[in-house]
């Protein structure tokens, strides 16, 4: 019996440093996700001036290389999904603000304005996942506060899983000048230099639509905000707010929520907005596969506008 | 309680250290607890308080505690007449075969005669609304019914009635064959509990290994052949001919891994304790002909057929329609045994069908096999005939899967559908128009995957499948097992291969709890 429990104790302890050694060596993650992990090193290596986008996926409809060019400014999109929350990635780029850095906030309306989906996004295990990569240690000191070690062991072993399907694949297919690569395996060939898509989103009809049921905000919801832009103006940087592009319809529909929303933030968010919710309207020719993805057409319209908006606020 | 969930792992352990800390005399209640805990631990993860009515539960509880208990004392009175030389044993035997099998019709098959005929009602213009009966089948019910109907039979043919009611109870549901077999005949099971058992350390790791392997074929190839095989299937009027074909193999996969994991981990599971249960499958696709398969599948169901079904029929020992009768008979029996579906039925029928097929025209194709020099080069001719086998159990695994005969119909109408340029397109090797070619548009996933994630996935389960068919492949050549031929490696190759295993179902396991294909049966 104790042979066994010996042997046992072995395969425990084979495995806890496999995981280990996975987490040590460097590799992709296979999932949209992981990009997070390119940007965050485009966060630790692009100079100044700089100007970090935050915001979900509707942020990925923009021509970064315009906005580059037109205000001289190095472009960090740190967007992917609005479903990561914009607290927990402003949470996550906090320790790489520099000064003269611009933070460019935006938050879909379905991320504030819906309860159902706000608190989605503060449980959601997916985006949990990739924030945890952004800073492993950070979460695992929090994880353990909590006592939350089998949550921790859970998220581990699922991203270690991740990486090693990604090795098993570049092996199979002797990629072996990208074994080590990390962050989102497909980066470079769906991304550019800034974090933004390289190709604009396909077109689909009928528009997607989380089907959000709108009511009105709160401003607790959305006081962290301040809390981020007070630590940006210690640390000499600047925070700008801007209200997403929306279909007209849409807006029309649930103007009253919006309007709030809007309302809310001029009367409270310390730092800049720049625009009003009407302000970046499209038709529904503009966009792409959901309300949130703007079309090639669209990216063009709104690119130029943003500029504009962006000048005027600097 | 799932054999691949957390719950398992907790369970088994205490069950098996408490097993062999207790004395002899006593284990036998501890199991029978175990058992009992086991079987009602699905329905306690199952329930859903104001959803589920609490009362289908006392009916399950209900209708397996009245199988124990009629087969139990008609087995008695069974022995007792067939002593007393009275004619009413073959009046028991009618009673213990039927009481069952009314049971496994109502609970399985009611609604689908019910809605059968009318069906066929309302095909004559004749008005009879289909009776529904809102009740939970039982989980395992067809093992159980085929356990008893069993133990009946082997009473009536002679052998001994239990005469202690906990050890019989024992019979019908010990917790590693309860669910989805394998089918185990009493006179085997029972003189094992009898039996006691030390603890043996050989035995114990031989069985933690099967159990392993189990688990390998479940959680590593099965789950992950899962996904791609319920999303096309699911959805398979949405899908085109390599998708559906993709799909099909996926399943195929699917479907013996799934099973013969959940067998071996119900083996190995016994094993521990120190029951021997028998093997259910013996790599079937290595098989060289559709018999060959049968004989390789599902071993204990079809040992069941034949001994209380095909045999009692006349076997092979009558006129030669009568004998191809009686296959298809046979068939036709397992078909309506794994469920109230027209899709089994025909899955079941095409099976039989190529088994009759291969009667008629054994002849015809050795002389054609003679004719183009196919004997000459026998091992060529056995990889033919292994594909051949295994192409056609697939094909006919496509009713066995589909959700309904009209999309089982449409899967195989559309397999050679949507290739266009595909073929064109793959000998120029060009990556980018194949890319474009696979992509399913307005998808977010691929075959069931997140699309990045279904490249790794896919080399990941063929890969994993490379390994499993090797394994196959030698224990097929050594007819030894594969624990055999790895215990009589040098340490070091004992422990790189262990590795090799762990490291498989701990980072390339799917950890989803999917349920096994057969416990619905």
């Amino acid at each position: 019996m104790i042979k066994l429990v010996i042997k046992i104790i072995i395969c425990f302890i084979l495995m806890a440093a496999t995981m280990a050694l996975i987490w040590v060596i460097p590799g992709s993650h296979p999932h949209d996700l992981a990009a997070l992990l390119n940007k965050k090193e485009m966060l630790i290596t692009k100079p100044s001036p700089r100007m970090i986008l935050v915001g979900g996926s509707s942020v990925l409809s923009i021509k970064s290389e315009l906005i580059a060019k037109e205000l001289q400014y190095n472009i960090i999109d740190m967007s992917s999904w609005g479903g990561m929350g914009t607290m927990e990635m402003l949470e996550e780029i906090r320790p790489y603000i520099k000064p003269t850095d611009l933070v460019v906030i935006t938050m879909e309306y379905g991320t504030i304005l819906d309860k159902n989906f706000y608190t989605y996004i503060h449980t959601n295990e997916e985006a949990k996942k990739f924030l945890f990569l952004m800073s492993p240690g950070r979460h695992i000191l929090e994880s353990v506060k909590k006592r939350e070690f089998f949550s921790l062991v859970k998220l581990m072993h699922e991203l270690a899983q991740m990486k090693t399907k990604s090795f098993l694949l570049k092996v199979s297919t002797f990629n072996y000048s990208h074994l080590f690569d990390i962050g989102f395996p497909g980066f470079k060939d769906e991304f550019n230099a800034n974090g933004d898509r390289n190709r604009p989103y396909m077109i689909f009809r009928p528009l997607g639509d989380s089907k959000t049921n709108y009511s009105y905000p709160e401003w607790e919801k959305l006081a962290f905000l301040n809390d981020f832009n007070d630590f940006a103006t210690k640390h000499q940087a600047r925070v700008l707010f801007y209200f997403s592009h929306f279909p007209e319809n849409k807006y029309k529909e649930n103007i009253n929520y919006i309007e709030a929303y809007y309302q809310l933030m001029k009367k409270n968010f310390k730092g800049t907005i720049i625009n009003k919710p009407s302000d970046f309207l499209y038709p529904e020719e503009y966009f792409a596969d959901t309300i949130y993805h703007l079309n090639d057409k669209g990216e063009s319209i709104r690119t130029p506008e943003m500029i504009k908006m962006l000048k005027k606020a600097l | 309680m799932l054999f691949n969930s957390i719950d398992f792992f907790i369970f088994l352990p205490v069950v098996v250290l408490v097993y062999f800390l207790l004395p002899h005399v006593r284990r036998w209640i501890w199991l029978l607890a175990s058992s009992c805990f086991f079987f009602g631990y699905f329905y306690y993860s199952t329930y859903v308080a104001g959803k589920t009515h609490f009362y289908y539960y006392i009916i399950i509880a209900l209708s397996i505690l009245s199988v124990i208990l009629v087969d139990y004392v008609i087995a008695i009175l069974i022995d007792k007449s067939k002593s007393e030389g009275s004619k009413n044993s073959k009046l028991f035997l009618l009673i213990g075969i039927l009481f069952p099998l009314v049971l496994l019709f109502i609970f399985k098959y009611f609604n689908f005669f019910s809605q059968t005929i009318s069906q066929i009602a309302s095909f004559l213009r004749l008005n009879y609304p289909a009776q529904v009966l809102h009740i939970i089948v039982p989980v395992g019910i067809s093992y159980y019914t085929f356990h008893s109907i069993s133990y009946i039979v082997d009473v009536y043919r002679g052998q001994k009635p239990e005469h202690h009611l906990g050890l019989f109870s024992l019979y019908i549901l010990f917790f590693p064959k309860i669910v989805a077999g394998p089918i185990e005949r009493s006179g085997r099971l029972i003189p094992q509990f009898r039996e006691e058992h030390t603890f043996d350390y050989q035995r114990f790791t031989d069985g933690l290994k099967l159990m392993a392997w189990g688990l390998f074929k479940k959680m590593v190839i099965a789950d992950r052949a899962a996904i791609v095989a319920n999303e096309v299937f699911n959805n398979s009027h949405g899908y085109s001919g390599i998708y559906l074909i993709i799909g099909c193999f996926c399943f195929i996969f699917q479907v013996y891994c799934d099973f013969s994991g959940y067998s071996d981990i119900a083996v190995g599971t016994a094993q521990l304790m120190g029951f021997k249960l028998t093997d259910n499958f013996k790599r079937p696709y290595l098989s060289i002909s559709i018999s060959d398969l049968w004989r390789r599948w599902h071993i204990t169901l079809i040992s069941w057929l034949r001994d209380y079904i095909y045999i009692p029929l006349g076997g092979k020992r009558v006129a030669r329609w009568r004998w191809q009768y009686n296959i298809m008979v046979i068939f036709l029996v397992s078909g309506i045994w794994h469920g109230a579906n027209w899709t089994f039925i025909i899955w079941a029928s095409l099976n039989g069908f190529y088994q009759l097929f291969s009667i008629w025209t054994e002849n015809l194709r050795e002389r054609f096999n003679r004719l183009i020099g196919l004997t000459k080069v026998p091992r060529f001719h056995k990889a033919l005939k292994i594909l051949i086998t295994f192409l056609l159990f697939t094909f006919a695994g496509i009713f066995f899967r589909a959700n309904t005969t009209s999309d089982g119909f449409y899967i195989i109408t559309h397999l050679h559908t949507g290739f266009g340029d595909l073929f064109k397109i793959i000998a120029a090797m060009d990556y980018e128009k194949l890319k474009f070619f696979l992509v399913i548009q307005n998808k977010v996933t691929f075959l069931g995957f997140a699309k990045p994630a279904f490249l790794p996935e896919m080399a990941t389960l063929a890969l994993t499948l490379i390994g499993w068919y090797s394994v196959e492949i030698i224990q097929e050549n050594s007819k030894q097992s594969l624990r055999y031929l790895i215990s009589q490696k040098p340490w070091y190759i004992r422990w790189a291969l262990y590795y090799v295993m762990l490291f498989a179902l701990v980072f390339l396991g799917v950890f989803a709890n999917q349920q096994f294909i057969y416990f619905k049966f």
